[in-house]
């Protein structure tokens, strides 16, 4: 079983900038199966990044097929090298988790909509183009690479996230 | 009418909302702005009523009617409200929980001229308990107070992002 720990913030390697991997080779191809491993492994777990197994290398891996209802139109299993956020559209709050931080949930806004580069351990250049959920867990993982986790993308103090819009009366002009 | 400042804070179970409820809508009183929540276990309400009770009066009838409860209750006066500035930024705190963390950043703030309306803490795990606090501000100038927060949260070893709030109006 190629399952690891997953590390817990405050760990550093969270925080960190993960390195750029180049060339896959043999060291490449086991991470990922590390990765995918202890994803499995990990009830709920939708996806993972290089660095939460205490790895600093720009690599994850995604399935949000696993999902009790998992989302139309997704991928399946996701492995990716030095991946690129290319495009990103639309906005939307969900709840989110992550195994780094356990015992804590916030309302994220991610983009709806994302296209995303990388590379397959084949050494494979890849687009994948998701929406809704998934392209919420590619935004996840994205962040892990650059040190950032839901602590940092916290949408408002309070959990209510309606606070933050304001209702234009008719001939007023609010900032 | 005038507006009045309550606070009860008691062991958490049902019917303490709903009994605060009654005593203020049965005296006459409006309530305005609040907030209510559990914290550590305890059910914490502050609110503003809008009522022509006197404080001492509207403390006691609480109580009385909120006995078993055992809450913990003050009233007064709430005096010299100005409208509040929508916040700027959003400042996130967290790392490994340590004594210092609220008294250190909110310091820090103030001697920056930012202004908190509206703060969180909360504290995340047992075995090895992470502290994360959520700060709603305004502030004037990004740059310094960026500065500012860099020096403090590294003298606590704490983590932060601080963001601007995108407001959206419909």
């Amino acid at each position: 079983m190629g399952a690891k720990r997953v590390v817990h913030y405050p760990a550093r390697v969270l925080k960190g900038l993960a390195g750029p991997v180049g060339e896959i080779g043999d060291r490449e191809r086991e991470l990922a199966q590390n990765l995918v491993d202890t994803m499995y492994d990990a009830p709920g777990c939708v996806g993972l990044a290089a660095p939460q197994i205490g790895v600093p290398l720009r690599a994850f891996v995604l399935d949000v097929s696993v999902m009790r209802k998992p989302p139309e139109g997704n991928h399946g299993l996701v492995v990716l090298f030095d991946p690129e956020l290319l495009l990103a559209g639309g906005s939307d709050y969900r709840r989110e988790g992550c195994m780094s931080v356990p015992d804590y949930t916030c309302d994220v806004r991610r983009a709806t909509d994302v296209v995303v580069r990388g590379t397959t351990p084949d050494g494979e250049a890849r687009v994948v183009e998701a929406t809704g959920f998934e392209a919420r867990a590619f935004q996840h993982e994205l962040d892990h690479l650059d040190g950032l986790l839901i602590l940092d993308r916290v949408a408002s103090a309070r959990t209510d996230v309606f606070r933050r819009k304001r209702y234009a009366d008719k001939g007023q002009h609010l900032k | 009418m005038a507006e009045l400042a309550v606070t009860a804070v008691g062991a958490d179970r049902p019917g303490i909302v709903a009994a605060v409820a009654a005593v203020l809508h049965q005296r006459g009183g409006n309530v305005e702005d609040s907030a209510m929540t559990i914290l550590g276990g305890h059910f914490a309400i502050v609110l503003i009523v809008r009522t022509d009770d006197e404080p001492e009066a509207l403390r006691t009838a609480l109580e009385t009617a909120t006995t078993e409860l055992g809450l913990a209750i003050s009233v007064s006066r709430a005096e010299g409200a100005r409208r509040p500035d929508e916040p700027t930024h959003l400042l996130s705190v967290y790392g490994a929980d340590r004594p210092g963390i609220v008294a250190g950043v909110t310091r820090a703030l103030a001697d920056l001229g930012a202004n908190i309306t509206d703060l969180e803490t909360q504290v995340i795990g047992q075995q090895e308990p992470v502290y994360a606090m959520v700060i709603e501000l305004v502030a004037a100038e990004e740059a310094a107070l960026d500065e500012g927060l860099n020096a403090v949260c590294d003298d606590l070893g704490v983590d932060y992002t601080l963001r601007t709030i995108e407001a959206e109006t419909y």
